[in-house]
């Protein structure tokens, strides 16, 4: 109920703000920046990085790219789907996502520059005329995503550079051919979760992807990780993964803290130190009581030798 | 002749003096009422214990986040209280203070019946009583805990050796002037005597032991009660995590148990009618005494409370804030101005220092202390480090309930039983230091 009308407040107050404001001013952007090109080369590979720094940090307030549901803020943050954003040229994206204005965050020191190449070639994957201005990569479209069924895994293991080779293949129209455009991600089995050996690598035109792992993580007393291979987007195409145990780690021996003569020990484990002065100080004491009891006694037999 | 007559003059003065200290012993006049008021509070307890022991813990205000209440808080007050028989006996006997002499039996009691209360309070803080036993089968020497256990115990046996060791030669002296004595009360006397009949050799050993228990006792009552603040102090939490805490506590214990003896001694005196041997003198000193521990208590109660405010260290401001002016404030104050303040700045006047005004003093201070105690030990749980959240609501807050309360009272109780039931048995004066010190000859004293 107060949420309902704590709603309708901010709406009145939003539909009033834009009814008062004259329309949106023109973002000049100097002609200089205009020209700028991307510092990388799109891919599918910067694509699906912006798809993720979009999400975080874009969403909120642009929306779903090409649903328009971005928030009526005023002036609009507008669909970077629209064609008020693909009308513009790269540099001037980059401009404004890097400055900011108003309602619209400048990026510059949250984001790292191919960080923001990135998101922009992510909003470019959804700009159907876009051709590229920099080092021309090319781009596979969302809806070109690899759409085979019955996926399946195959591994090559390099033991002396310690990299795992995957070749994804998929059924496309009852053949088998293999799976470009897939994300594959590479992890290690830990106690409490799975470590990510590195970013999720997308499978190439030949459905390879490749990661190298590092040599100096702790395994068992052996040195055995459990390493996990799957696909990220499991939404897509089911839970398709490959386990194994390499002996590729750094043999751990496991020392538990519990273990050993500590302060935090159990009653049967007393640092040597604390025992010895508890015993000492105590054994000094009682020694002396017992003393004094033998004085008294003592006391007694001087009065029957009278 | 003269020689004779002084003589005559002296076992004189004895006579009376023994005579005027082991009356009371045999003189029950309104004890039926005391006793009475003793049973009342120890039924009450009974039967409070009775339902803490079937229905549990649940039926104290102690929960998850308060698991020491009232019942700790009462086992620190009477571990302090406690070493006042340290104080007196040995710190000032050793060093050679004269006054003490008349009241060093009654610090003495004091302490025994205190420190054997203490730990029976531990036991009522259990849930299962039972499991006591555990400490012996399960402690971990790690803990500080079973470090408070062995001292708590060890100071009570010193402190009844100190009890006893002095009784010796008075148990002499008072088994000829008992007729109303019982067989059983003789038979217990000579056997405490210990076949006393004075000979310089007995003298000698008397006199070694117990100044070997006296410098023994400084240690370990120092111990009892550091070791007794390092439960608090070993861990990290806001108000307890202090460098301090031994020393800080040792000062208050001795400005509580100062506080007692006092009061002890003027019911003593008064009940028992020894104006003669409790003089104004030795109220007069003890109060000075008071001053002094409670000036050494005021100066810790400024380095644990002004260095913190100070800093206000996010976590401690919230305790500091709490007890100044928060919800905690009446009961802070009250412990800080009448448990510390009030009896410096008092006792400072002549006129204060008078065996009535100082026993109102005292009983403010022990009510003072004992807030104090409670205040150390409560407050602190209910500001933890990390925030009290989805438990019931009466988890922000800790009360008291009656169960519990009577129960502390019955403490109480017993620790006033043990006392009446030791100052009934035993004179409480040590009737042959006293008439030594009057010069009398060891001959009459031991006739
Ligand atoms: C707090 C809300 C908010 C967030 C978060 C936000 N924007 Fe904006 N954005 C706006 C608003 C409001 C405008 C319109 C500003 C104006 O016209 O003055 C805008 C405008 C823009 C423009 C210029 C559009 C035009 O019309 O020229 C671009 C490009 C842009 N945003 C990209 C991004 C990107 C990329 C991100 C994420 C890295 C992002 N924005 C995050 C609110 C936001």
């Amino acid at each position: 109920m107060k949420e309902n009308i704590f709603k309708s407040a901010l709406l009145a107050i939003i539909v009033l703000s834009i009814s008062f404001s004259a329309t949106a001013q023109v973002w000049e952007v100097p002609s200089d920046k205009k020209e700028i090109t991307p510092a990388i080369t799109f891919s599918m590979k910067t694509k699906t990085q912006g798809k993720d720094i979009y999400a975080k940090s874009c969403k909120s307030c642009h929306g779903d790219i090409g649903k328009a549901n971005f928030l009526p803020l005023n002036p609009a943050p507008n669909d970077p789907g629209s064609e008020r954003f693909s009308n513009q040229t790269d540099g001037e994206l980059f401009f404004k996502l890097t400055e900011g204005r108003g309602g619209m965050p400048a990026f510059k020191s949250q984001l790292a520059d191919n960080e923001r190449w990135a998101v922009i070639s992510y909003i470019r994957s959804f700009h159907a005329d876009y051709k590229p201005t920099g080092g021309g990569g090319e781009i596979v479209e969302e809806s070109s995503a690899f759409t085979g069924t019955n996926i399946k895994l195959f591994v090559n293991k390099d033991q002396v550079n310690l990299e795992i080779t995957i070749e994804v293949q998929g059924n496309v129209d009852g053949k088998t051919v293999s799976a470009p455009g897939v994300r594959v991600g590479f992890f290690i089995e830990r106690n409490f979760g799975l470590l990510s050996v590195c970013e999720p690598v997308t499978t190439n035109k030949n459905g390879i992807a490749k990661a190298k792992f590092p040599g100096d993580l702790p395994g068992d007393s052996l040195g055995n990780y459990n390493i996990i291979i799957k696909l990220i987007d499991d939404d897509l195409y089911g839970n398709v993964e490959y386990k194994e145990t390499l002996s590729w780690g750094k043999a751990f021996i496991y020392e538990n803290p519990i273990e050993g003569n500590h302060l935090w020990g159990n009653n049967t484990s007393v640092p040597l130190w604390l025992l010895i002065s508890y015993i000492s100080v105590v054994l000094f004491v009682l020694i002396t009581i017992g003393w004094v009891v033998l004085q008294m006694l003592k006391l007694k037999k001087a009065g029957i030798k009278k | 002749m003269s020689e004779l007559q002084s003589k005559e003059e002296a076992r004189k003065s004895f006579d009376k003096m023994a005579k005027d200290i082991v009356r009371p012993m045999q003189n029950h006049f309104g004890l039926n009422a005391w006793v009475f008021t003793l049973f009342l509070i120890l039924s009450l307890f009974g039967y409070a214990w009775f339902l803490q022991l079937r229905d549990g813990l649940g039926v104290t205000g102690l929960h998850d986040y308060t698991s020491w209440g009232m019942y700790i808080a009462n086992f620190v007050f009477f571990v302090a209280a406690a070493l006042v028989g340290m104080l007196i006996t040995a710190v000032l006997g050793l060093s050679g203070v004269k006054w003490i002499t008349p009241i060093s039996r009654i610090a003495e009691i004091i302490a025994v019946s205190f420190a054997m209360i203490a730990g029976l309070v531990i036991v009522f803080d259990m849930g299962r009583p039972d499991r006591v036993l555990n400490i012996f089968f399960h402690g971990r020497l790690q803990s500080p805990i079973v470090w408070d256990i062995t001292v708590v115990t060890i100071y009570t046996i010193i402190s009844m050796l100190l009890l006893l060791l002095p009784l010796i030669p008075d148990m002499n002296i008072i088994k000829k002037r008992l007729p109303k004595a019982s067989n059983m009360q003789l038979k217990m006397y000579n056997i405490l005597s210990l076949g006393w009949m004075g000979t310089p050799e007995q003298y000698k050993i008397i006199h070694k032991s117990i100044r070997v228990l006296s410098i023994l006792i400084i240690p370990v009552a120092l111990a009892i009660h550091t070791v007794t603040s390092w439960l608090f102090a070993s861990t990290l939490r806001h108000g307890w995590d202090s460098t301090i805490f031994g020393p800080y506590f040792v000062s208050g214990a001795f400005v509580s148990g100062v506080a007692a003896v006092i009061i002890a001694m003027y019911v003593f005196r008064t009940s028992y009618k020894l104006q003669d041997y409790l003089t104004d003198f030795h109220f007069d000193k003890i109060a000075k005494l008071l001053v002094l521990v409670s000036l050494v208590y005021f100066y810790f109660n400024i380095n644990e409370f002004l260095v913190p405010a100070y800093k206000m260290k996010s976590g401690d401001d919230h305790h500091i804030l709490a007890l100044f002016v928060g919800e905690w404030a009446v009961l802070f104050w009250f412990a800080q101005i009448f448990g510390n303040f009030v009896p410096i700045v008092l006792l400072l006047f002549k006129k204060m220092r008078k065996p009535g005004p100082m026993m109102i003093i005292a009983t403010l201070a022990i009510l003072g202390a004992w807030a104090k105690r409670f205040i150390i030990v409560v407050p602190t749980q209910l500001n933890p480090h990390l925030p009290i959240q989805n438990v019931p609501d009466s988890f922000h807050v800790y009360t008291p309930t009656g169960p519990e309360i009577a129960i502390t009272i019955g403490t109480i109780g017993m620790a006033l039983t043990i006392i009446t039931i030791l100052a009934k048995i035993f004179p409480v004066i040590p009737i042959w230091e006293v008439a030594e010190e009057k010069g009398i000859d060891r001959e009459i004293i031991n006739e």
